[in-house]
């Protein structure tokens, strides 16, 4: 069983980054215009005082729910970001590897990566380049 | 335009951006669905009724607070964190797999360039390293 989930710090911390950013974006984007509207709304010249001045009131429970979705948003998606990261570059170390065995002649064994590895199809194309020119390999 | 190119190939043309999109889009159908609904509920407390922000007297607001503008909002905000995403991790793996396709085609491809810092530099200097040592034999 693989026990470390972070082989690639630098990918992993931005793809990570960037999923949590995205996710962060849509509590900011949706939210945004909402509060926006909401306080268009609670300085509009076409609404009553008494509805403006209850909108103004109850407007901090509203605020109260774009934070603490964003907080659920960080805590609960960065754990699934670190793991989507990790199967995603995990088997990265192990196609280096491969590829510099081949590179100095030790004709390693073909490389099988899960079907569902992101880099299952580059290994596929490489397997067959590096079975085509092998000799040529081994002759340098 | 490379952002165009971005949400046109990789976001949904490459399934593992596509399956992160779909996940970003049901997130955002969530959050909208929580934020339109505390929303609604808090101008229904306040006694605004929708046909009275609606009637386009409220200039953005009004605009804002319209159905075709939450969805907009819940389908651009997925869109735009599908991207993000892809960016990271779709676009240079395609590019080393056309590029070795391309070699397997027989077409004579340049040296494979990374932007400096990429991820995939070192899984590119041994491509290149490759790519180096059969030219060399076959001169």
């Amino acid at each position: 069983m693989r026990r470390h989930f972070i082989t690639h710090p630098k990918f992993q911390t931005a793809f990570t980054l960037s999923f949590v950013v995205g996710a962060l974006l849509m509590v900011l984007i949706i939210g945004g215009a909402n509060i926006l509207a909401l306080q268009m709304l609670a300085n509009s010249p076409t609404l009553p005082m008494a509805q403006k001045t209850a909108l103004a009131q109850q407007a901090s429970s509203f605020y109260q729910l774009i934070l603490w979705l964003g907080l659920l948003t960080v805590a609960g998606l960065t754990p699934f970001a670190l793991f989507l990261s990790y199967k995603f570059i995990g088997p990265l170390n192990r196609l280096e590897l491969w590829m510099e065995q081949n590179l100095l002649g030790q004709d390693p064994p073909f490389l099988t990566l899960r079907k569902k590895d992101e880099m299952m199809p580059v290994s596929a194309v490489l397997g067959r380049l590096l079975h085509k020119y092998s000799a040529r390999l081994r002759r340098q | 335009m490379a952002s165009t190119r971005f949400i046109l190939h990789p976001v949904l043309g490459h399934q593992r951006s596509r399956k992160i999109f779909f996940l970003y889009l049901a997130l955002s159908i969530t959050i909208g669905l929580l934020v339109n609904w505390k929303m609604d509920s808090l101008l229904h407390q306040a006694g605004i009724y929708p046909e009275m922000i609606r009637d386009g007297r409220n200039g953005l607001a009004s605009i804002l607070l319209s159905t075709n503008t939450r969805l907009f909002l819940v389908l651009f905000s997925a869109l735009i964190a599908g991207t993000l995403t892809a960016k990271h991790v779709v676009g240079p793996v395609n590019r080393i797999r056309n590029w070795l396709e391309d070699w397997e085609k027989g077409i004579d491809v340049p040296k494979l360039a990374v932007r400096k810092g990429d991820k995939f530099s070192d899984l590119v200097r041994l491509l290149n390293e490759f790519r180096d040592k059969i030219q060399q034999s076959r001169q």
